[in-house]
């Protein structure tokens, strides 16, 4: 079969924008509710998601064929479930304070809808490599969205964003943009995550919307010009074929 | 019927299989990570009993401890400060094992070689409701702010299981005095 041209960007792409894992599709939101308090805590939960997102994905697509259809979901859950626990004795043997922040939140990325999602929708049809790139498009899609919750929730939450914290092996910085005093804790809160969720989505419905309609706009104004033309057209024959008649 | 069992057998032997390299995967890398969570582990000890007592708190003995009448405590540290236990439990909300300290002091009514409580130190926080817990019922508690039997704090079931683990230690340390 004939692959459409530019394909591979287009499937590593989708997951960032078009298909975004957590702002379209609205899977994973419970640890992207639990994990965005600091943009650090954000981009570390992205990568174990990530790592646990691609192993699964190629293993998947690479017994797609030897897996019998009555038991794709256990042998799915299964090989998630192998690589979320390596991925957590790793955390928790060389990245401690990682492991520490995240805590419960690590295991529970077996039961995240998009990794089985991602196996079942996508992996178990198509070839290892476009597996490959489908897994990395969606795990960055998702970690980019993570941190773009997380930027707002630490910085309104805290005034300041601090980096070294979570991966230590990075010296610690802190960066205060809010003066101390002025920042709102209720962003550290379930509740600030909530609204910092729904204002997201809110405004990127308004986008999608804002463009629909200009497009809609373009259209319609499109049609009115072709349909004045064909008038003025057909006046101008009428008036030609009247000349004529004289 | 031969198609059936056939159809089972493959079935069968392909999800073992699968199970089979999974532990063989999880074996292998806890071959390689199982040394330096224990030593991640020590270095936790090490620095709770660092916040709980103080910088110059210091492990002297080690020894676990096996009472069939105990469900969360693992451990028992006797330190140059006092006495620290090892406890583990968990509930339906995730794990918890923490280090319960005593330090030597004077209680009221009591003489200066009785025990007191000094704190705990969270060293594995497993909770869904992990930050509540600490910033609404640990921090307060070492603070002295809370009592340990004020659990309501947004983590309720975290805490009374933090609870329910210096209630055992409480009773361990009970009569005993320091020497």
């Amino acid at each position: 079969m004939a692959r459409e041209k530019g394909y591979t960007k287009k499937n590593f792409l989708k997951g960032i924008i078009i298909e975004n894992p957590l702002f379209v599709s609205i899977l994973g939101t419970c640890p992207a509710l639990a994990t965005t308090k600091s943009i650090e805590a954000a981009i570390g939960m992205g990568i174990l998601f990530t790592v646990v997102l691609v192993c699964s994905n190629l293993l998947v697509s690479l017994l797609r064929k030897l897996i019998p259809e009555e038991i794709r979901t256990p042998a799915y859950i299964v090989i998630i479930a192998t690589f979320v626990t390596i991925v957590k004795m790793v955390t928790n043997a060389f990245l401690p304070e990682l492991y520490q922040t995240l805590g419960v939140f690590i295991s529970l990325i077996v039961v995240n809808c998009i990794v089985l999602g991602r196996a079942e929708a996508y992996a178990s049809k198509n070839k290892v490599f476009d597996s490959l790139i489908d897994a990395l498009g969606m795990g960055l899609g998702y970690t980019l969205a993570l941190i773009s919750m997380a930027f707002f929730r630490e910085i309104l939450g805290t005034g300041c964003f601090t980096f070294g914290k979570v991966f230590t092996f990075i010296p610690e910085v802190s960066l205060r943009i809010i003066p101390k005093g002025y920042e709102i804790s209720l962003f550290q809160t379930p509740v600030g995550a909530f609204i910092v969720f729904g204002v997201i989505l809110a405004v990127l419905a308004f986008i999608k919307n804002r463009k629909a309609e200009l497009k809609e706009n373009l259209a319609r104004q499109e049609r009115i010009k072709k349909q004045q033309e064909a008038a003025a057209a057909s006046a101008a024959a009428k008036a030609n074929a009247e000349g004529g008649n004289k | 019927m031969a198609n059936n069992a056939k159809k089972y057998i493959i079935t069968a032997v392909t999800l073992g299989v699968i199970a089979a390299a999974s532990a063989g995967l999880i074996g292998l890398t806890n071959l390689f990570t199982a040394k330096q969570i224990a030593l991640n582990e020590q270095k936790r000890i090490k620095a709770g009993i660092v916040e709980i007592f103080a910088d110059d708190a210091e492990i002297l003995e080690e020894k676990a401890v096996s009472d069939k009448e105990l469900k969360y405590t693992n451990y028992e540290y006797t330190l140059n400060k006092g006495v620290a236990f090892r406890t583990t439990g968990s509930n339906m909300y995730g794990k918890i094992s923490m280090l319960v300290g005593y330090g030597k002091g004077i209680i009221p009514g009591g003489s200066e070689t009785s025990y007191k409580f000094a704190g705990i130190y969270l060293i594995t926080n497993e909770q869904t409701y992990a930050s509540t817990l600490v910033e609404n019922y640990v921090t307060p508690l070492n603070n002295d702010d809370i009592n340990y039997d004020d659990v309501k704090c947004g983590a309720t079931y975290g805490a009374t299981l933090i609870k329910e683990m210096i209630e055992e230690t409480n009773k361990i340390m009970e009569g005993r005095k320091a020497e």
